[in-house]
């Protein structure tokens, strides 16, 4: 679960302050789990809620410039990418960005429930994500290219 | 929209990442929820000390009434005798006095203390199969008394001494607690040794 905090939040210090608040509300709201679905899945949902909140309290949510929803940058990157690679390019995202990336790609939230998280537009959700995208390619990129040089 | 391919490189990478909080957060965690708890856990402790306290009054006020509920008549009996046992006691010195008071006016007017004294020997008659019953009477009501004092003594429950019993016993420290049980232990043990002991 840290794991997760770890992709919302940068600074792992911050992480585990989430990842404690998110348990105390795990532990008060033990009754309120349903036991729809996997638990894991439900402690997962209060953990990123926590995390959105942290980063909206801390008012870290900026959104980048609505970028053209373009997609096509090659898929050529690495496969056999270390974790710490993968951390570090969503690290370089800007917060907002990072967020929908991180409920789109790895949660399987939908543009309209990220919209509704986020308290943000469909459509800023959507050239987020591509935007995020966008940035992740060039981050993997330039780390092949660093590799091949160094290599 | 097809399955991205960065996406999902991204979301195994990730899932399959673990990461261990510091011991830190662990013990943060723990004192958080040391915090968290205490306020739910004492309500457990009153809700169990106020079953126990029901359970323990309960259990005392029934000892208390079942036997007086089963032996009302010897209970109601036995202050009526008792009154009248004391009833003669009481007139016998008056009685005595009368008497006394008879006898020393008697001498200088004899011949009212002939008129008098008959009067008084009718009362002292009439007085003394009345007391003379009541002696013969004693015995018989000592013997039933005899009885009915033995059945009553189980019954002479002081219920303050009683609960001063039960708080006393609710007041006890956890070692007291320990020190008493084992005590009792202890003699059921030896008892039960020197009982063996003896049979051998």
């Amino acid at each position: 679960m840290l794991s997760v905090c770890r992709q919302y939040i940068k600074d792992i210090h911050h992480a585990e302050d989430v990842l404690i608040t998110g348990f105390m509300k795990v532990f008060s709201g033990l009754e309120q789990f349903e036991g729809k679905g996997s638990f894991e899945g439900w402690v997962r949902r209060i953990m990123v809620n926590e995390c959105i909140s942290h980063l909206r309290a801390r008012r870290q949510m900026q959104y980048l410039e609505d970028a053209p929803y373009e997609e096509g940058l090659s898929d050529d990157f690495e496969q056999t990418s270390h974790v710490e690679e993968i951390q570090a390019a969503i690290d370089s995202l800007p917060d907002g960005c990072k967020a929908v990336f991180n409920l789109y790609a790895i949660e399987g939230y939908k543009h309209r429930e990220i919209a509704e998280m986020l308290g943000i537009t469909e459509g800023t959700s959507k050239s987020q994500l591509s935007h995020a995208r966008q940035l992740l390619r060039q981050h993997m990129a330039n780390l092949k290219v660093y590799d091949h040089e160094t290599g | 929209m097809k399955p991205d391919k960065l996406d999902s490189l991204f979301r195994e990478k990730l899932n399959a990442r673990r990461l261990e909080p510091s011991d830190q957060a662990w013990t943060r965690l723990e004192s958080q929820l040391e915090a968290a708890r205490p306020a739910k856990r004492r309500f457990a402790w009153y809700v169990a000390a106020g079953i126990a306290v029901l359970l323990a009054v309960g259990g005392i006020w029934h000892r208390i009434k079942t036997p007086v509920a089963t032996m009302p008549s010897v209970v109601n009996a036995a202050p009526a005798r008792v009154e009248q046992q004391t009833s003669p006691l009481v007139v016998k010195p008056e009685v005595k006095q009368q008497l006394a008071g008879v006898t020393k006016k008697s001498p200088p007017k004899k011949t009212v203390v002939a008129g008098i004294s008959p009067e008084q020997q009718q009362i002292i008659v009439a007085e003394s199969p009345r007391i003379s019953t009541d002696s013969a009477a004693t015995p018989a009501v000592l013997a039933l008394q005899e009885p009915s004092r033995r059945v009553r003594r189980p019954i002479r429950v002081d219920p303050s001494m009683l609960l001063r019993e039960v708080d006393r016993e609710l007041n006890q420290t956890y070692r007291e607690k320990v020190l008493s049980r084992l005590n009792t232990n202890y003699q059921e043990i030896k008892i039960a040794i020197t009982n063996r002991n003896l049979e051998n």
